[in-house]
C-alpha cells in the first residue's frame, strides 16, 4: 500500500514539474517530440548533431539560423511564456512565445511527415538577414 | 526561331516593359567595334543597336541597380554586373556590319567579354537591385557527401553516370527551394535556381571532375568541373579538382586574414588553408566552420 502512494505521488509530482509549455523539438530527431528546457540553444541542440534549427513563434513566423549562430540563442521562460534571445542575431530571431523547435541534420535519413523537410515545406521564406556576420532567414507559415 | 515580332520584356520590381522589334529600333541608336579571335583570326565588326543602360532607364530612373539579367527564349541566361555594362557599354544589337542578324534576330554585344556572354535573341532584361551574397559560415566536403550517394544512371543523359542535383541538395540543405551559386574550377560562377533551372539537373561524374547538366538549361550554360555550391550560408566543395583551401577562398573570396577554420568536431580542431586537400586531416574532415 505505502509503495502504491509514494508511486502515485511521484507520478503527480512528474505532472506538476513537468512544463507543458515549453516549446517542442521536432524534425530531424530521432523522438517524435521533446520538450525542452531553458538554456543555450548550443548547448540543448549538443546531442543533436544540428546543422540548423528553425525556430518557431506561435502566431507561424519563424527564423532559420544555422549552427554557427546556436551560441548566441538564449532559451528563457517568463510567467509560462517562452522567448529566445539573440541580441547579436537579426532581430527577427528573438522570438515571443516561441512554440517548437524544428531540427535540420544533413544526410538525415527521416524522411517522413515530420522530417525538417517536409515541415519546412509548410513555410515561406519571407525575408533574410545578417548581423554581426551572422545570417538568418525569416519564414512564415503558408 | 526568334523573328522579326520577337519581344523583350524589361522588368523591375514591379515595372514590366515589353518592346516588340519596331519599339527596340526606336530607341536611342549606338554603334561599337569589337575586335575579337576566331580560329587564329582578328576579326572586327561593327555592330548597331541601343545600350543595356538606356534600356535600364525605361524601367527605373535611379541608378541604384546593381545587376541585370538577360535570358533567351531557350533560357539560356547570363548575369551581368551594373559595372560590366557601363564599362563594356554592352548593347542588344540588331545589325552586324550594316547587315541584319540572323533571322532578323537580336544579340547581346558585351565588348571585352568572352562570347558566352553573348546571347542570341534575349526575350527578358531584368534589372535587379545588388544581389547580397552571403559569406558561407560553413563548407561541407562535397567529397564526402558523394560517397554516400548511390552513383548511378541520370537520364536523360544517358551515356553518363552520376548523381541527381535534387538528391546532393536534399541531402545538405534544410530549404531547396531558391538560389544556388555554382562555381566551376576556372571561377565561372553561375548564380541558379532549383526552378526551373536546376529541379532536373544532374551531376555527371567522370574521373575526379564533375559536370553539372540540366535538360532545362542550354548546353552552353552547363558547368564543367564544378567544384563549389552554395547555398544561403553553406558552402559545398568538391576537392579533387583543386589544391587546397586557400585557393578555394581566393575562387570563392573569402578573406583568410579574417577567418578561421575548425571542423565540425567535437574539439573543433583549428585547421590550416594551405594543408593540402589530399592530406588525411580534410579527408576525415565532413563539414568546416568559418568563425569571423
Amino acid at each position: 500500500m505505502e509503495m502504491r502512494i509514494v508511486l502515485l505521488l511521484s507520478v503527480v509530482v512528474l505532472l506538476v514539474s513537468c512544463d507543458y509549455n515549453s516549446p517542442r523539438l521536432t524534425g530531424d530527431i530521432d523522438s517524435d517530440c521533446l520538450r525542452i528546457h531553458p538554456g543555450s540553444l548550443d548547448e540543448i541542440l549538443e546531442q543533436y548533431d544540428a546543422d540548423y534549427a528553425l525556430l518557431i513563434a506561435e502566431d507561424g513566423i519563424a527564423a532559420l539560423v544555422s549552427e554557427i549562430s546556436f551560441p548566441q540563442i538564449e532559451l528563457t521562460r517568463k510567467d509560462g511564456v517562452w522567448y529566445s534571445q539573440a541580441d547579436s542575431l537579426p532581430p527577427f530571431c528573438s522570438i515571443d512565445s516561441l512554440r517548437e523547435i524544428c531540427v535540420f541534420r544533413m544526410q538525415h535519413e527521416r524522411s517522413d511527415t515530420l522530417s525538417f523537410q517536409h515541415r519546412i515545406l509548410s513555410f515561406e521564406r519571407i525575408g533574410s538577414s545578417t548581423k554581426n556576420d551572422y545570417p538568418a532567414w525569416k519564414y512564415r507559415r503558408k | 526561331m526568334a523573328t522579326a515580332l520577337s519581344a523583350l520584356s524589361i522588368q523591375h520590381e514591379q515595372k514590366t516593359i515589353e518592346l516588340d522589334r519596331a519599339q527596340l529600333l526606336s530607341q536611342p541608336i549606338t554603334k561599337i567595334e569589337t575586335v575579337r579571335e576566331k580560329k587564329g583570326m582578328t576579326i572586327k565588326e561593327v555592330w548597331t543597336g541601343v545600350r543595356i543602360e538606356d534600356l535600364v532607364k525605361l524601367v527605373t530612373e535611379t541608378s541604384s541597380w546593381q545587376t541585370v539579367v538577360l535570358r533567351s527564349e531557350d533560357n539560356y541566361q547570363v548575369r551581368l554586373s551594373r559595372q560590366e555594362v557601363l564599362e563594356s557599354g554592352a548593347i542588344i544589337s540588331w545589325d552586324r556590319d550594316g547587315k541584319p542578324q540572323k533571322n532578323n534576330g537580336t544579340r547581346v554585344i558585351v565588348p571585352g567579354m568572352r562570347q558566352m556572354y553573348w546571347i542570341n535573341d534575349p526575350v527578358l532584361l531584368l534589372v535587379e537591385a545588388e544581389q547580397e551574397t552571403i559569406p558561407p559560415t560553413a563548407i561541407v566536403n562535397g567529397d564526402l557527401i558523394l560517397a554516400t550517394l548511390t552513383k548511378g544512371e541520370i537520364p536523360p543523359f544517358e551515356k553518363d553516370e552520376g548523381y541527381f542535383f535534387r538528391d546532393l541538395a536534399s541531402a545538405l540543405f534544410p530549404d531547396v527551394r531558391g538560389s544556388y551559386r555554382l562555381i566551376a574550377r576556372d571561377g565561372i560562377t553561375h548564380n541558379l535556381t532549383l526552378e526551373p533551372y536546376l529541379q532536373n539537373a544532374v551531376v555527371a561524374a567522370k574521373g575526379d571532375t564533375l559536370f553539372l547538366k540540366s535538360p532545362d538549361m542550354p548546353g552552353g550554360m552547363w558547368i564543367k568541373e564544378l567544384v563549389y555550391i552554395q547555398k544561403d550560408d553553406l558552402g559545398v566543395v568538391f576537392t579533387k579538382q583543386l589544391k587546397d583551401f586557400a585557393g578555394l577562398a581566393a575562387l570563392i573570396d573569402i578573406d583568410l586574414s579574417k577567418t578561421s577554420l575548425c571542423a565540425d568536431d567535437k574539439k573543433k580542431t583549428k585547421l590550416d588553408a594551405e594543408t593540402p586537400f589530399t592530406d588525411a586531416v580534410w579527408q576525415k574532415c565532413r563539414k568546416v566552420l568559418l568563425w569571423k
